[in-house]
């Protein structure tokens, strides 16, 4: 096996500190996902924003 | 003295084909469900009779295995073993420290482990189609993994091993937290009653599939729109799995758990929790002991 090259070398460091995140689609493939508003407070997918 | 759960059905948490926002509790034949449980002895037993066979060292043993083993670090201090809180304490966000912790220990493995494995855990909650198809596989067979197409033992070995590579980085206890949506019938109104009826203290349950699942209880409940109020968490101790969130620096705190997990009720109540903002909240909690043997 050739010895890796540079960039080689890199995407694979690149790819080990890469902190993915677990995927917010598999989050909505039990039920449909909150609607963030405000912090950590959530809404109902379908609920629309109230007039400002 | 409460009614128990219906004696023709019973309630498993982990049936269903849920997703890492939630698991899904499907109610299942009484008689089915005892042909589960011994279904998984046997193959702990398979486990067990694998590890007393001579002249075969621990890589050959554990691909031989059916379940994953515990590879868990030593305690670094009896402290760092996190005790499951009482009915009335209020739950808190993860402490900067922690994080920082966990997430350090997370990237050391990655650093670490055969890229081949990192992907295979990477695809399993990147994925959508993966995680499905390989826990509903797992889930349809008890958790025999052997049962499985050679490709996806494969896979799930990586998996396995990628899981146990944090184990064995991680001297510190969990405190997890994980939804799970109960049958279509419970609504808010009975869902206290029927946990108290179907979990009672000491029953113990099995998750055949892999488990996302968080440190902090507002992070979980904040993952699941939920109407009509039939989704409650599952409150974790457990030394297993391994650290997917972040540091201090994100409201993310994911860990994956591996498969074929034993847990024993502890108890079920409404907890409080506080929110990054400061807001207390509650939330229907079913606490759970990990008893899963070898961890």
């Amino acid at each position: 096996m050739s010895p890796k090259t540079d960039a080689q070398k890199a995407a694979e460091r690149a790819e080990r500190e890469d902190m993915y995140f677990v995927n917010p689609e598999i989050f909505a493939m039990g039920m449909p996902l909150p609607r963030r508003t405000d912090g950590s407070d959530y809404a109902a997918p379908d609920e629309q924003p109230e007039p400002r | 003295m409460p009614r128990t759960g219906n004696p023709d059905y019973v309630v498993d948490a982990d049936r269903g084909s849920g997703s890492t926002a939630a698991k899904r509790a499907r109610l299942v034949d009484a008689d089915a469900y005892s042909d589960r449980v011994g279904t998984r002895e046997g193959l702990r037993q398979l486990d067990a009779m694998t590890e007393q066979m001579p002249g075969l060292n621990r890589l050959q043993r554990d691909r031989e295995r059916i379940m994953p083993r515990g590879t868990t670090a030593d305690l670094g201090h009896p402290r760092m073993e996190r005790k499951l809180p009482g009915a009335a304490d209020v739950r808190q966000p993860l402490s900067a420290r922690q994080r920082n912790a966990r997430s350090k220990a997370r990237l050391e493995t990655a650093r670490a482990i055969p890229l081949a494995q990192l992907r295979a855990q990477r695809d399993l909650v990147t994925r959508p189609d993966r995680w499905q198809a390989t826990n509903d596989a797992l889930s349809e067979q008890t958790g025999d993994v052997q049962a499985l197409p050679a490709a996806d033992q494969v896979r799930i070995r990586r998996i396995d091993r990628a899981i146990q590579a944090y184990e064995r980085r991680n001297d510190r206890g969990h405190v997890l937290y994980a939804n799970v949506q109960m049958p279509f019938y419970i609504n808010d109104g009975n869902l206290h009653g029927f946990m108290t009826n179907n979990f009672e203290p000491g029953r113990r349950i099995s998750f055949d599939r892999y488990t996302v699942a968080t440190h902090q209880l507002h992070e979980t409940a904040g993952q699941v729109h939920d109407p009509r109020g039939r989704v409650v968490t599952f409150e974790m101790q457990t030394r297993r799995g391994a650290y997917l969130g972040h540091s201090d620096k994100v409201d993310s705190t994911a860990h994956l758990l591996p498969r074929g997990m034993e847990f024993e009720v502890a108890g079920v109540h409404q907890a409080s929790y506080r929110t990054p903002e400061g807001r207390t909240k509650t939330r229907l909690v079913v606490q759970l002991r990990d008893v899963t043997p070898g961890s």
